[in-house]
């Protein structure tokens, strides 16, 4: 991941985040729509993933809950 | 009337409509702006300008009328240093309706260049950018909004004598990149056209990071990485919007850089031909999702045995199973309205497949579809059947471990022998009579 997507996903991760405190989101709930367990999914939010469609998507989700 | 003369009058009586709204907007914000040079000049706090503008702050409120009133009095019976004269003055000054009228963030150079450029459309003088983004921004269905942009797109192709560009001596070569140019932007906007509506239905903050994920990333790390095909569809589709955009630039700037507009060319080609690749696997990954009766097989392993164990679940959980599985049979598990007990693995090991999980309560079911032109009907490969909380990980490490066992059970669902279908109607007569076994229990 280049160094501007570093940037996007600290950005996009940190929406994320505070879509499910603000919105109080039921993690498992969260995981099933995003087809992962729990564990991926916070792997996913704590470490960058090369495939960058995943925050993109997991982004949608949450503004569309 | 045609449906595109149709959409075009529907389109113009909104955008007539709307610069009617901002001309009374651009109208109110003049007043707004008298009234804020008057606060100023009263901000002196001088009784004098209280009584100057009278006229227009009685009109306001009420309760401003009534200070007005006081300071009238006040002057004219020369008391101007009684308390109650500045009383009246700071209560007019905090008087809510007036701040209100005062804090305003809208701009009068913004507002009349937004009905210029409302007008432009009106007369037909205005960008395609300009169009494009009032179509958006309507309140118009998607249909008339796409039969608009596919108009506006066949009228960007046909070459409007006063746009073309000066033919010189090389007139020849040039002509013949001004038709290669017509012939790629003909197809790509009918790309675009087909599937806006997936860009058009998303929030403005998540296009906003779509954008800039394409800022941050080449394609061909996108095609490589990005497994989300909803998501790859819209950013190559976005990606073609902005290669259309410098193309136009191009042509804008006279005379014609035709050398440049090769370039584009060539680009656009090179992202059409990706848009497609991605395009055909986000219709495969659409087909599969569409709800229909089904054959169902299980995976097994060497031995032909299940690679669950039905004993392991309660009686509760086996119901649960017993109705995900007869509603995929039966074709009755509708993808969109119970969007929520239904997904798709992501980060899956496997590219190539979609393995989709479907739930009752707290336990899941997942499974590949194979359709193909030479099957009949489609067919259902069961991978696993799990607590809801392990699904995933189970179905990964099944790709992961059992990745030819797989493959093996998808080119014996293919192939359709006899003797592989005996094998797996003695499997689900196994697996139906371990449903039927708790229900006589439940029922002793």
């Amino acid at each position: 991941m280049n160094d501007n997507l570093n940037e996007l996903y600290i950005q996009i991760r940190n929406e994320c985040l505070q879509i499910i405190f603000k919105k109080n989101i039921d993690i498992d709930e969260l995981s099933f729509r995003m087809g992962m367990n729990q564990s991926t999914l916070y792997q996913v939010l704590n470490n960058k993933n090369e495939d960058f469609s995943i925050y993109l998507k997991l982004y949608e989700v949450l503004l569309g809950w | 009337m045609s449906g595109k003369e149709y959409y075009y009058t529907l389109f113009k009586e909104y955008i007539e409509k709307q610069v009617k709204s901002t001309q009374e907007q651009l109208k109110g914000l003049e007043y707004n702006i008298r009234i804020r040079k008057i606060y100023k000049e009263l901000q002196s706090k001088n009784s004098n300008k209280f009584i100057e503008y009278y006229g227009v702050l009685s009109q306001i409120s009420e309760y401003i009328k009534d200070n007005l009133d006081v300071i009238d009095f006040l002057v004219k019976n020369n008391i101007t240093s009684a308390p109650q004269m500045r009383e009246a003055i700071e209560n007019i000054l905090a008087d809510k309706d007036l701040l209100q009228l005062i804090s305003f963030t809208e701009s009068k150079e913004l507002l009349e260049g937004k009905i210029q450029k409302l007008t432009s459309i009106l007369d037909g003088t205005c960008d395609f950018e300009i169009l494009k983004n009032a179509l958006l921004d309507s309140d118009l269905n998607d249909e008339c909004v796409i039969g608009i942009l596919d108009a506006e797109a066949e009228k960007t192709v046909k070459p409007e004598k006063k746009k073309l560009p000066s033919l010189d001596n090389n007139n020849a070569i040039n002509k013949e990149v001004m038709s290669k140019y017509n012939e790629t932007i003909k197809k790509i906007n009918k790309l675009v056209t087909r599937y806006y509506h997936l860009i058009q239905n998303k929030p403005s903050n998540l296009i906003e990071m779509y954008r800039k994920t394409l800022m941050g990333t080449n394609m061909k790390e996108i095609n490589e990485v990005y497994q989300e095909k909803d998501v790859l569809v819209c950013l190559h589709i976005l990606h073609l919007i902005d290669l259309k955009t410098e193309g136009e630039e191009v042509l804008n700037i006279k005379p014609v850089d035709y050398s440049l507009l090769e370039i584009n060319i060539e680009e656009l080609e090179s992202a059409y031909e990706d848009a497609t690749l991605i395009v055909e696997k986000y219709e495969k990954e659409q087909q599969e999702m569409v709800p229909q009766e089904s054959t169902m097989y299980f995976l097994l392993d060497e031995n032909n045995k299940l690679l669950f164990n039905l004993d392991s679940f309660s009686e509760d959980e086996r119901r649960s199973i017993s109705s995900i599985l007869s509603d995929l049979e039966m074709g009755l598990f509708d993808y969109e309205r119970n969007k929520s007990n239904h997904t798709i693995v992501k980060q899956s090991i496997r590219k190539d497949l979609n393995v989709f999980v479907n739930r009752k309560r707290n336990v899941a079911v997942s499974y590949i579809r194979i359709n193909s032109e030479e099957l009949e009907g489609s067919k259902v490969l069961v991978l696993s059947i799990e607590d809801i909380k392990k699904i995933f990980a189970t179905s990964q490490s099944i790709l992961r471990s059992n990745s030819k066992l797989v493959d093996d059970s998808i080119s014996k669902v293919k192939e359709n022998t006899e003797e592989y279908n005996a094998l797996q109607a003695s499997i689900k007569d196994e697996i139906d009579s371990s449903f039927q076994r708790e229900e006589v229990t439940h029922h002793e």
